[in-house]
């Protein structure tokens, strides 16, 4: 008998109203370029001795996650699962130039150390000191939804009952630039990035929603019978009465890899505020997709 | 446990030799691969474990024509995976394709870097080089997965891509997953490596007194993976079978293990634990024994903590292909099939002294013989091995393989 998996908890920092439940009310307005999130007040997560020795990408990551725990209840994870695109672009950067104009000698090893993208994930462990099951997946678009399928998988398989998912990014000027020219982003783009943690639990207790479904396919898809599937057949086939395709959640969120992860935020959030009770997020940002199925949990 | 994990398919490309014929060879002959570098454009004069094709010679013999940009990380994916596949003749599954890696195309990156933020304009020939093109670019050439992802944790990345597979196969998410990692060498890791003073400037030592670091190397190890009721059924005799793995977080510190190992004994300890087995059931361990201090310190105390006077055999096979990173648990996965295959224990080059608290490796000696390059050489039975890959961060992997 398989377990189920919901989500107790969610939180995010990104270019709306970081870590409440009332950005959606009235959510901010934005146009072409590249955004920051907007950051909160550091304190009630860490020292600012702790904030000092953090970039940016660690402060949010950390914060979102500390709140996740907070807000669920659940002390210590079984498992943290982290997804991001580009992991530490900062330090990468800072690394990768010093070492392009000013040579092989010299270079410090602070940035490169922090350059990983485990590093999110292994920071968010040291500072809660769990010692469970810990994985960092980086597929471009769908980093969020391959983690959020290893925390599904080991949910409904009984191996643990409670998991951390994470879904962090960061973007820099270099980082913008290079995505600009690289087509991935038009100019015509919301640049962001973002950071969103959920804590889900096997336990149907104070829940936000459950998470019916997650996969993750390469398109064009492919059938039982061998046979190609267009993704509107995949996404009809669930029924769900509200389906969040990404302009919806692009305007809100911006582009950037964890973007999917935020909107899963939303969706949870729409789930428990009752205005909704069965969403389906589609990740169609690039040629591999995420579907995310949130559902008001059964008897709630 | 359910339906067991078989590995039906196989394949290797490292420092010591491209395919798994050329890799048995130099195991039995203990022969390092671990030199100067040929190919990758540095000013550090540091031993490598290079794999001694070129970009273009890999190409060539793949039949990707020589104009096309792809990284190297992708190169050599592509070398290990289509080997796995030939072995394992999947047609016609739901199959997934998971790879790890970290460095993934950052040879691109860091020969383009400066002339794209030198030049103002929209560049068609520019792709995204990230860790997950590096996998769609392996996949790319099959033409054949289902779905794809990349798996991102450092030095055991290949390790937990393993580990996600033979999930995908027991909840019934794919038939047949082709997984392992892929990592070449780089300027930017060789130096960041270098710059946390790590490197040896000669061989490594894995678990030797005078150990002073270890060479980094680069290659590609995959396995296809597929439950023991399907290879059955389409008539594939499993070469062996993936029974235990353990994924646990030292949650120490950002580079350094933590002096007792704890991440190491707990995945370890799981892995074993998920087998059904003890601890005296493992025949050979294939330690992740990198040859830094700290590394072969911590991971003698875990492997003590979990063995006791039960020692079985350990050896670190980074002594022959350097540390190969992300790509290090596909590679020495398949080095331990090799080994339970052929009846060998790998032995681990470079070990003269043992250390305080530190194990005996497994060396070749007359009095210790087992190993392909002792004259005395006799056949051994390895049933069940262990594999560890430990990683920044603390992301320590062990995995259990079983024979039969």
């Amino acid at each position: 008998m398989r377990q189920k998996a919901y989500i107790r908890a969610a939180s995010q920092i990104s270019i709306q109203k970081p870590l409440c439940d009332d950005w959606m009310r009235e959510p901010l307005e934005y146009s072409q370029g590249s955004h920051h999130c907007i950051d909160p007040d550091w304190s009630p997560y860490f020292t600012p001795i702790q904030s000092r020795r953090m970039g940016s990408l660690m402060k949010r990551a950390l914060a979102t996650s500390l709140q996740a725990m907070r807000d669920s209840g659940i002390g210590n994870p079984d498992a943290i699962m982290t997804g991001t695109g580009l992991g530490c672009v900062e330090n990468t950067e800072i690394f990768l130039e010093r070492m392009c104009k000013e040579g092989e000698e010299m270079l410090p090893p602070t940035q490169f150390m922090q350059s990983t993208h485990n590093t999110i994930g292994s920071l968010v462990a040291i500072n809660i000191h769990c010692t469970g099951y810990n994985c960092t997946y980086s597929q471009d678009e769908i980093s969020f939804e391959s983690a959020l399928l290893d925390a599904f998988l080991q949910l409904q398989s009984g191996e643990i009952d409670t998991a951390l998912v994470g879904s962090h990014d960061e973007i820099t000027d270099v980082a913008h630039e290079f995505l600009l020219k690289s087509g991935w982003l038009s100019p015509k783009d919301i640049a962001s990035e973002g950071s969103a943690a959920l804590m889900l639990s096997s336990s149907p207790e104070n829940a936000l929603c459950e998470i019916a479904d997650v996969q993750i396919f390469r398109t064009p898809a492919k059938g039982t019978d061998g046979k190609a599937v267009r993704l509107d057949e995949i996404v009809d086939g669930y029924g769900a009465e509200y389906v969040m395709r990404s302009p919806d959640y692009l305007n809100l969120f911006g582009k950037n890899f964890s973007v999917s992860g935020l909107a899963c935020v939303a969706g949870a959030e729409l789930i428990a505020n009752g205005k909704c009770s069965d969403i389906l997020i589609v990740n169609d940002l690039g040629a591999d997709i995420g579907l995310v199925h949130l559902k008001k949990p059964c008897g709630n | 446990m359910g339906d067991r994990i078989a590995i039906t398919g196989a394949g290797i490309i490292s420092a010591i030799g491209a395919g798994k014929e050329e890799t048995l060879r130099s195991l039995l002959a203990c022969r390092s691969g671990i030199g100067p570098l040929h190919h990758l454009r540095t000013s550090h004069a540091l031993p490598c474990g290079e794999v001694s094709m070129s970009d273009d010679e890999l190409k060539s013999i793949l039949g990707i024509p020589s104009d096309k940009q792809i990284a190297r990380t992708s190169l050599l994916g592509i070398y290990a995976v289509r080997e796995a596949l030939g072995q394992a003749s999947s047609k016609e599954q739901k199959i997934a394709l998971v790879s790890g890696t970290t460095v993934g195309d950052m040879d691109v990156t860091e020969r383009i870097f400066l002339n794209v933020l030198r030049s103002d304009k929209f560049n068609e020939y520019l792709k995204l080089h990230t860790c997950g093109s590096s996998t769609r670019d392996i996949a790319g050439y099959f033409g054949i997965f289902d779905s794809l992802t990349t798996t991102s944790t450092a030095c055991s990345s290949a390790a937990n891509s393993l580990i996600l597979a033979a999930r995908f196969i027991r909840s019934g998410r794919a038939d047949v997953v082709v997984a392992g990692g892929a990592e070449c060498l780089t300027k930017y890791h060789l130096n960041g490596f270098n710059s946390l003073m790590i490197l040896d400037s000669e061989p490594c030592r894995p678990f030797d007194a005078s150990r002073a670091g270890l060479n980094l190397g680069e290659g590609a190890g995959f396995l296809v993976l597929e439950s023991q009721a399907h290879a059955q059924a389409r008539g594939m005799e499993p070469l062996a079978f993936l029974d235990g793995y353990g994924n646990a977080c030292d949650a120490f510190h950002q580079t350094a293990s933590s002096p007792d190992g704890d991440g190491a004994y707990k995945a370890m300890n799981e892995a074993i634990a998920m087998a059904g087995l003890e601890p005296r059931d493992i025949d050979y361990v294939n330690a992740h024994g990198t040859g830094t201090v700290n590394n072969d310190e911590s991971e003698s105390r875990a492997l003590k903590r979990t063995f006791g006077e039960g020692m079985p055999p350990v050896s670190s096979t980074k002594s022959f292909t350097g540390h190969t990173t992300s790509a290090s648990g596909g590679i020495e996965s398949v080095i331990c099939l090799l080994a339970m295959q052929n009846g060998f224990i790998p032995v681990n080059l470079g070990w003269k002294t043992p250390f305080e608290g530190g194990i005996i490796p497994y060396v070749d000696t007359p009095t210790n013989p087992g190993s392909g390059c002792a004259s005395t050489a006799r056949k051994v039975q390895l049933e069940h091995v262990l594999c560890n890959s430990f990683a920044f961060g603390g992301n320590d992997t062990s995995l259990l393989f079983s024979r039969i």
